[in-house]
């Protein structure tokens, strides 16, 4: 049989437990402003290369007429896989260039 | 047609160096072989150069309308009295020239020239639908990849939602109570003539000095097809005055975008981790900069592909983008003065109020607010699992929708 502990160990222990979670929301909050900032850094890096992104945000005429003869393609049974699961146009459309750009 | 090089191929005064094979904005008298001061100035004037035909081509659409219609303007465009074949022309109009500050340009032209302001205001009301095509479109390209396509669909199609909603609102209430054809014809009594004080003698007296410049031109242009018979010269006139339009549309976009890029980049960082009503300006402030709505929210597909920018700091974006394209519409009033400015510059004032309340009605409201929002989600999320579905929407709203329902009140 163990000896139950004293009422100031218990107290002691309650504390800790608090500093314990105390510490732990800090870690959170702390986790969570880090995130935020590597997201606003990552936005700003972008924002940096806005030349480029104007240069290149355009509509590519190759790419939406691969997009639309895979749709045909889905149309007709011809078994092609969803957006994103290798798509045949997406492949196609991956190499050509930008026939507008 | 092309305005941009391989970054390998230039020097660059970046701090650091582009990956190899990157694209940077380049100037068409970049090609003439000026850089430096002189490539700038050139920049400028070329700029100078563009609003200046710009204004000569509205004005010259307004007066091939009235040549056209020989006084009953109304006989022209009878097809399109019906409020809903006006909008969906301006849709299939924006859509089809892929510029919004066309249509509007165009539309003040023919107001000026006699179109009727009730078949003029859904038709600005359909540009701000037809313009969201072009994102739609950018996104598209993303297809190949799910998760990009996912997010980059539903930051176009926000664009979209969210100008729908806006139509849905304002249509009818216009159709009620006229709302924006009494307050743009408030503002435009206010701001032009010769009895509404200060800022219309200011307004009134720029309308001049412009008239006075672009009329030579404009009569140059007038006279070139001036062979034609009758309502021909007139039809000559505006399709040559739509051609000059769109062109030089082309060409300003080109020129600020170089002369630009630098501004735009610190009002995009000044507005990163702000709330959304520094993304509206932001989106406004950038629009305005390059004459070009579809410009700043095609810009935010890839970044919203990515997953670098959320869709809900892109939706503010678009909605300032959105109030930012008005300014060609109220630089192309210019080209008129007396009554016939007046008129051009209520038609002005329609697409800006429109945008405006359409910002304070529908982003203001925080129930209507979501809902561009939720639609954009749920379509994205959809057209990521089956392409279909972004096919329909964008086959559907920017084509079938409007050509059937022209077509039916053409049959009706």
């Amino acid at each position: 049989m163990t000896e139950a502990p004293s009422p100031g160990l218990r107290e002691h222990e309650r504390e800790l437990a608090a500093i314990l979670d105390e510490a732990e929301q800090r870690i959170g909050e702390l986790r969570l402003e880090l995130s935020r900032r590597e997201d606003l850094s990552a936005q700003h890096a972008e924002l940096d290369r806005l030349d480029e992104h104007l240069a290149t945000a355009r509509v590519s005429w190759s790419e939406v007429r691969g997009f639309f003869d895979d749709v045909l393609h889905q149309l007709r049974g011809r078994g092609n896989p969803p957006a994103g699961d290798e798509a045949p146009g997406g492949l196609r459309a991956a190499g050509r260039e930008h026939d507008d750009a | 047609m092309t305005d941009v090089l391989p970054q390998a191929s230039v020097t660059s005064a970046a701090p650091t160096a582009p990956a190899e094979g990157t694209k940077r904005l380049v100037s068409p008298f970049e090609r003439l072989g000026l850089s430096g001061r002189p490539l700038r100035t050139a920049n400028w004037l070329g700029v100078v150069v563009g609003v200046y035909v710009l204004i000569t081509a509205v004005e010259l659409i307004g007066s091939g309308f009235k040549v056209a219609t020989g006084g009953t303007a109304e006989s022209l465009f009878a097809f399109a009295a019906n409020p809903f074949v006006a909008l969906m022309v301006g849709v299939l109009f924006t859509a089809a020239t892929q510029s919004s500050s066309t249509t509007t340009s165009v539309t003040v032209g023919l107001v000026a020239g006699g179109l009727p302001m009730s078949i003029a205001i859904p038709m600005l009301m359909g540009a701000n639908i037809g313009t969201t095509l072009t994102n739609t479109l950018v996104s598209l390209g993303m297809v190949r990849d799910k998760e990009s396509f996912r997010r980059a669909f539903s930051a176009a199609t926000v664009h979209d939602f969210f100008n729908l909603i806006a139509v849905a609102i304002f249509l009818p209430l216009e159709l009620a109570f006229g709302v924006l054809q009494r307050s743009s014809a408030w503002l435009a009594d206010a701001s032009s003539g010769s009895d509404g004080g200060f800022v219309a003698t200011i307004f009134s007296g720029l309308g001049t000095v412009v008239d006075t410049l672009t009329e030579p031109l404009a009569d140059l242009l007038a006279w070139s097809t001036s062979f034609l018979p009758g309502a021909w010269h007139g039809v000559a006139m505006i399709v040559l005055g739509i051609g000059l339009i769109l062109a030089v549309i082309n060409w300003l976009g080109r020129l600020l975008k170089v002369l630009m890029v630098g501004r735009a980049a610190e009002v995009l960082h000044a507005s990163v981790g702000r709330g959304p009503l520094t993304g509206i300006a932001s989106g406004a402030a950038m629009t305005v900069m390059v004459q070009s709505s579809s410009t700043t929210t095609s810009l935010m597909i890839p970044l919203a592909g990515s997953g670098t920018f959320s869709l809900k700091q892109i939706y503010p974006f678009t909605v300032g983008a959105n109030i930012g394209t008005t300014i060609t519409a109220l630089i192309a009033a210019f080209a008129f003065t007396g009554v016939e400015g007046t008129l051009a510059l209520q038609a002005a004032y329609v697409h800006l109020l429109f945008n405006i309340f359409a910002a304070l009605v529908v982003f203001g409201m925080p129930l209507l607010r979501q809902l561009p929002l939720r639609g954009a989600t749920w379509l994205g999320n959809v057209a990521a699992t089956n392409k279909l579905w972004a096919a329909a929407w964008v086959l559907g709203v920017f084509v079938g929708i409007p050509l059937a329902l022209i077509g039916i009140t053409t049959v009706l």
